[in-house]
């Protein structure tokens, strides 16, 4: 049986966060390496344009690896990210 | 033997990826009349966690991340049953891959899509390209390289070890894959966290899709100095430094067999055994 710690909560500003490949800032300081990014569309036979805004799209994608140590949210440039504990648990 | 031998042709002394048969035309397949093509596999956005549509590891890992063991359980369990029936990836040592390019020409250098989707790297041009997709899946591709998502270069079979030498120095460990259908389609040259199948495994517990190779890495014992150079290789935490005996350890059921400990060490202190030759070993895949 694996064990389950109750992980932090990551918010994105999609608002604010619309060109994370061609930023990455988060991507590629997360010691535990939480996020993904996924074109949001793909055409046949194109490159998709990494700075066209919504043409990738962030995603926590490793939730249970977040340790909360705000690295990423000390790092963005847009302020687009939070990272906090579910309000339960710290009861 | 593993479950990839059993059913493609694999024996006691030849692995199914050594298998001609398994590189051969009749394994590509011709799209059907009237059917699209395929989305490429990281094409669409996957939903947000805890949305209907969202895949069964995404719902996993929002169960972990909640602490709700039983259905993260449940998940994964389910998945890896479903997973053992289905084609997969399988480590493999160096020597061994340098013999897999001879058999799976025409051999392309192209983009790691996992890299690309957990650290954003961008691989444009041959010095960047980190995969390798190989055999039949790759002939239409030879005739229109420029159409390839993030391009393709065509390598002859000297540039293509050079290739897997170069990454493998660098510490990346090298697995086959099955793309799609019994035909062996490309070898990705990976290390943990970025790669997914490897990853999943050791986070995850997503035991099915990712085999160990053939072999098991011991070190000898007599020959090793204790001079570290192979720490750090290791991407299955089956490597350390050994305080009591100033000595290399591996730990037999940690360890996946890459050899990426082998290749690093000055004094051939690390040798491979073959793992079904090994009593408690050889149903350990």
């Amino acid at each position: 049986m694996t064990q389950c710690y109750v992980a932090p909560i990551i918010e994105i500003d999609r608002e604010r966060c619309t060109t994370p490949f061609a930023c990455k800032k988060c991507l590629q300081i997360c010691p535990t390496a939480v996020f993904g990014v996924r074109e949001t569309r793909q055409v046949r036979l194109e490159e998709t344009d990494k700075f066209a805004p919504g043409s990738f799209r962030l995603r926590v994608a490793y939730r249970d690896k977040c340790s909360g140590c705000n690295r990423c949210v000390d790092v963005c440039p847009e302020s687009a990210l939070t990272v906090r504990m579910p309000e339960e648990v710290l009861e | 033997m593993c479950r990839m031998c059993d059913s493609l042709g694999g024996t006691a002394e030849q692995p199914w990826y050594k298998n001609p048969k398994n590189f051969s035309n009749r394994m590509y397949k011709l799209r059907e009349p009237g059917k699209g093509p395929q989305m490429a596999a990281g094409g669409n956005a996957e939903p947000d966690a805890g949305d209907q549509r969202a895949s069964p590891f995404a719902q996993a890992v929002e169960a972990k991340a909640n602490g709700d063991a039983d259905t993260f359980n449940k998940i994964i369990s389910d998945m890896n049953a479903r997973a053992s029936l289905r084609p997969g990836c399988q480590v493999v040592p160096l020597h061994e891959v340098l013999d897999v390019l001879d058999l799976g020409m025409p051999v392309a250098a192209m983009q790691c899509i996992c890299r690309k989707e957990t650290r954003a790297c961008e691989e444009c041009s041959l010095k960047e390209y980190t995969g390798l997709g190989l055999g039949t899946g790759m002939l239409k591709w030879e005739r229109w390289p420029e159409r390839y998502r993030g391009k393709v270069e065509f390598l002859s079979s000297k540039q293509a070890k050079e290739f897997v030498e170069y990454w493998d120095k660098k510490g990346f460990m090298h697995m086959l894959m099955q793309e799609g259908g019994d035909f062996i389609g490309g070898m990705c040259n990976c290390d943990y966290p970025d790669c997914l199948p490897i990853r999943q495994r050791i986070d995850y517990g997503l035991t099915a899709q990712l085999l160990k190779s053939e072999y098991v890495c011991f070190v000898d014992w007599e020959k090793c100095n204790g001079c570290g150079d192979c720490l750090g290789r290791c991407d299955f935490n089956a490597l350390k430094y050994e305080a009591t005996m100033e000595k290399a350890h591996i730990d037999q059921f940690q360890c996946f067999g890459c050899g990426l400990c082998e290749t690093a060490c000055p004094r051939n202190a690390i040798e491979y055994r073959d793992r079904k030759k090994i009593s408690g070993l050889a149903r350990v895949w």
